[in-house]
């Protein structure tokens, strides 16, 4: 139901649903950037969105940022994932080099991701489901990989997509949930954030 | 029989005054993501704030629903507001135009509806004064100024030298600009950077006259009428007689430079007295 309402009311223009091989593309915002693109494994969730903000200097949103600089410069691409009747909300970020712009990024999506959710709250005049947040940076070397559930399987990256010094080694990765605390069945990407 | 969705929508504008033409925008304000002030719809009044745009609290009721949204009226285009409203992933606009209020959704799939009258969808009583241009002018402290048809050449020449020095002192100027010395002191006004708020004797015109297009275009013209839209197309005596006493009412400051001996303006002020008495 949330999925749907994200889907189908809230983000029409920024939505993309989960195609049939059930991974979803992230794309680095900046396209020289060596990692370009990694695919995220939804297959065992039973619905995902990936959602999509466009970056932008003029956003009349600004106020909403105001504590984290007044733009809206966002993360990568934010993973709503629907499993077991919970609702997941990861923040992607994409990094060739840690750099602390990234945890800004991420700031501000994850409350562009809060006022929307506020809107649907408010466009079914009920309480939505809970959503727990997840922050994910991955940078180079990572496995660029998310697979929702207890079976971690990497991803294929086409050859002509792969960048150079993009080591496809399994690795666990950790995720921090919005509070700072670490999942205790670590899911999948190399580098954290701790926001 | 089904019965028809009803909204209520109402706005706070000053002096009750309503807009030609306005949008409102309501607003979702999840307590977490609030201003420093804490107040409610702070995100999109923040937005306006910083924007600039003239608004005003207003209230929405959806149908189904008791409780009203905070809402913003907003004084601006509707090509700006429905961009507003994308941001701020509204799913609709109240766009209001000459009296009459429009549902426009933002999804782009689903046609406009016509609701109603904003005095039917207020609840309220009528509204008595409609205006399009800077509303910030009625805040000003303003001088009445009415004028006979008939006036002598000297009380002409103080006339201009009045609406001069209104000019340079930068005075707010309230009349119907209707008699020629009157029409003549618009000109002035108009060129010289006075700020003009003209009572049209009909309901609101939808262009304004082609000498006040600097005012307009600097943002201290607006047009106010007492009339509700298509009640008076056209200024009769009385409308007209309605119209000065009205501008009378308005201002605590008045200049009028000659009143003709038996002329509708002298009867339009003994009425004004004995109204005010």
């Amino acid at each position: 139901m949330l999925i749907e309402a994200f889907r189908d009311k809230l983000l029409v223009d920024s939505c993309c649903s989960r195609p049939e091989s059930g991974l979803i593309e992230i794309s680095n915002s900046v396209r020289e950037r060596e990692l370009k693109k990694v695919w995220v494994d939804c297959s065992a969730a039973d619905d995902a969105l990936l959602i999509k903000l466009e970056e932008k200097k003029d956003s009349q949103l600004c106020p909403l940022f105001r504590r984290t600089g007044l733009h809206l410069k966002t993360c990568d691409g934010i993973i709503l994932l629907a499993k077991d009747g919970r609702f997941h909300a990861v923040f992607c970020e994409l990094k060739t080099s840690w750099d602390p712009d990234a945890i800004k990024q991420i700031r501000n999506s994850h409350l562009f991701f809060n006022y929307a959710h506020a809107v649907v709250r408010e466009w079914h005049r009920a309480p939505a489901e809970e959503v727990s947040t997840w922050f994910a940076v991955i940078t180079t070397g990572a496995l660029p990989v998310v697979k929702f559930g207890t079976q971690f399987k990497r991803a294929a990256i086409p050859s002509t997509q792969k960048p150079s010094g993009n080591v496809l080694e399994p690795r666990r990765l950790r995720l921090i949930d919005g509070k700072g605390q670490s999942s205790r069945n670590p899911l999948h990407i190399r580098d954290l954030a701790r926001l | 029989m089904n019965e028809l969705p009803v909204f209520r929508l109402s706005a706070a504008f000053p002096h009750g005054v309503l807009p030609e033409v306005f949008g409102v925008v309501t607003a979702v304000d999840p307590q977490e993501l609030r201003g420093e002030d804490g107040l409610p719809g702070s995100i999109l009044g923040d937005a306006l704030r910083i924007k600039g745009w003239q608004h005003y609290p207003a209230e929405v009721i959806t149908p189904g629903s008791d409780e009203p949204r905070v809402s913003f009226a907003v004084v601006e285009n509707l090509a700006k507001l429905e961009r507003l409203a994308r941001e701020f992933i509204r799913p609709e606009i109240f766009w209001i135009q000459r009296g009459e209020v429009i549902q426009m959704f933002c999804d782009k799939k689903t046609s406009p509806k016509q609701l109603g009258s904003w005095d039917q969808l207020s609840g309220r009583p009528p509204v008595g004064l409609h205006a399009s241009g800077n509303l910030a002018l009625l805040d000003a402290p303003t001088t009445a100024f009415l004028c006979s048809t008939e006036c002598p050449g000297d009380k002409i020449l103080q006339t201009y030298e009045w609406a001069r020095r209104q000019c340079d002192e930068g005075g707010t100027v309230i009349s119907g600009f209707h008699t020629p010395v009157e029409k003549d002191v618009l000109a002035i006004l108009s060129r010289r950077g006075a700020k003009i708020l003209l009572v049209a004797a009909r309901d609101l015109p939808k262009t304004a006259p082609k000498e006040l297009k600097p005012a307009w275009e600097e943002n201290r013209l607006m047009i106010l009428s007492p009339f509700g839209y298509g009640k008076v197309t056209r200024p009769s005596r009385e409308s007209c007689s309605l119209r000065n006493r009205f501008v009378l009412g308005f201002a605590l400051e008045k200049f009028i430079p000659h009143i003709a001996t038996g002329s509708s303006l002298a009867r339009d002020i003994v009425a004004f007295s004995n109204q005010s008495k």
